[in-house]
């Protein structure tokens, strides 16, 4: 999930000297990056659209600002789509969409496999759910995450573990555990 | 194995997510290595924490896949970020008047809406079941909603539910927006309660700087009555809300 940095670096030089084109590559590069980034905090696609919009009129806006000795285009972006998202649902007065009310399973009414984990999330808090979204679908470091969100190393660490708590607790009588216990006593077989 | 003291359990266990992810320094890494080949239960929460993200990430994954952005997406964001055509002097002059023309014709079409369907007869403070008329729309839907536009209307006229619409998006920006108009379809409406905030909004989320959400008023607006007319100016499928909510007595 990580963009490709020496491409994107050269597109970001391009539209920052005023390149349209380089512009419209750069959004094309990163929109689902920064889309699904927004899905995974806002939980349907009509809003992660909207951040989607706001995102890139801002790297419009703001892009001859843009520094990259200061912080790689990505951090930035990260920065950007996940302040957002996190302004979007105080603005719009939306709660995080948890799984329950929207991405139900259809007709046949069968879940898919990351349905449980899809749940478990959805019910973190946003500032949780942030840290989840960065470390394990976006790949991002403890310290790139700690330069996405503004916050300390040891904030990111210990938020992740709650998080991990609740998803752990959230997953518990499912399966997930169940195979974990059963790898447990084949290991000590 | 051994069994450990609780409390370095505990702190074991909060590290085990940085151990396991390879975060931790090396006198760290070590300590965490020792304790966990002598403890059973620090081992078993090893083998379940890597397994439970392995499995969020699979899942994190597998579940953002099946979302992408729509093909508009580009040609959305193209819309909001075209540079303006500078106008020269009488152009502006030209464009003044042609608004204002088109404004006069609003006005009037307006006029000639509301005494078609009997508005004063139809919507009365309280009273919400309000019986649809051609001509009238009647719909509930958030504020960000694109809306189709209607075939022939150039400006309509509707209400929604303010339990359906809630708070959002009413907010106190009128940046733009032809408040005289807005005043004018006011005075037609037969309030008897007082006018408790008049509001618009943007549904285009990214067109217009988004103004602060207005604190919620006490009361909650009984009624709220929206009118949209769509400009050249709004990307197609979006429309301006002139919103008004009006507290019933």
């Amino acid at each position: 999930m990580r963009l490709a940095d020496a491409h994107i670096q050269t597109l970001v030089r391009r539209s920052q000297a005023g390149d349209q084109s380089a512009f419209a590559d750069l959004f094309h590069n990163c929109k689902h990056m920064v889309f699904r980034t927004a899905f995974l905090m806002l939980g349907n696609d009509r809003d992660a659209e909207d951040v989607l919009q706001d995102v890139f009129l801002a790297v419009y806006r703001d892009l001859r600002a843009y520094n990259p000795e200061r912080a790689a285009f990505s951090t930035w972006l990260y920065r950007i789509t996940l302040n957002d998202c996190l302004n979007w649902k105080r603005k719009h007065h939306l709660p995080l969409l948890s799984i329950d009310d929207v991405d139900a399973p259809g007709e046949s009414g069968i879940r898919d496999s990351d349905d449980d984990v899809w749940r478990a999330v959805s019910r973190l808090s946003p500032k949780l759910r942030a840290v989840v979204v960065l470390r394990y679908y976006n790949d991002l470091s403890y310290l790139e995450i700690s330069d996405v969100l503004g916050i300390p190393l040891g904030t990111v660490k210990s938020r992740l573990n709650h998080a991990l708590i609740e998803v752990r607790e959230a997953l518990a009588p499912v399966a997930g555990a169940q195979q974990a216990f059963t790898l447990l006593a084949k290991a000590k077989s | 194995m051994t069994r450990h003291d609780e409390r370095i359990c505990k702190s074991v266990q909060c590290q085990l997510g940085a151990y396991a992810q390879g975060e931790l320094g090396a006198a760290e890494r070590a300590q965490i290595r020792q304790h966990i080949q002598t403890c059973d239960a620090c081992a078993q929460a090893l083998v379940l924490q890597t397994h439970i993200e392995a499995h969020m990430r699979e899942g994190l994954r597998a579940r953002a896949a099946r979302h992408r952005p729509s093909g508009q997406a580009w040609e959305r964001l193209q819309q909001c970020i075209a540079p303006r055509p500078r106008h020269g002097p009488l152009r502006k002059f030209v464009h003044v008047l042609g608004t204002a023309t088109a404004g006069l014709l609003a006005t009037a079409l307006l006029l000639s809406q509301f005494a078609s369907v009997g508005l004063r007869e139809l919507m009365r403070p309280g009273d919400v079941t309000v019986v649809p008329e051609p001509g009238i729309e009647k719909r509930a839907f958030r504020a960000t909603d694109p809306v189709v536009p209607p075939a022939g209307g150039f400006v309509r006229m509707t209400w929604v539910n303010p339990a359906a619409l809630g708070d959002h998006g009413l907010t106190d920006n009128t940046e733009g927006i032809d408040m005289p108009m807005v005043r004018k379809l006011l005075s037609w409406m037969p309030i008897s309660g007082e006018l408790d905030a008049l509001s618009t909004t943007r549904p285009c989320a990214s067109c217009f700087k988004r103004a602060p959400a207005v604190k919620p008023p006490k009361r909650r607006p009984r009624i709220t009555y929206v009118v949209y007319t769509f400009d050249d100016h709004v990307p197609k499928g979006y429309c301006t809300l002139y919103m008004m909510c009006v507290q019933a007595a």
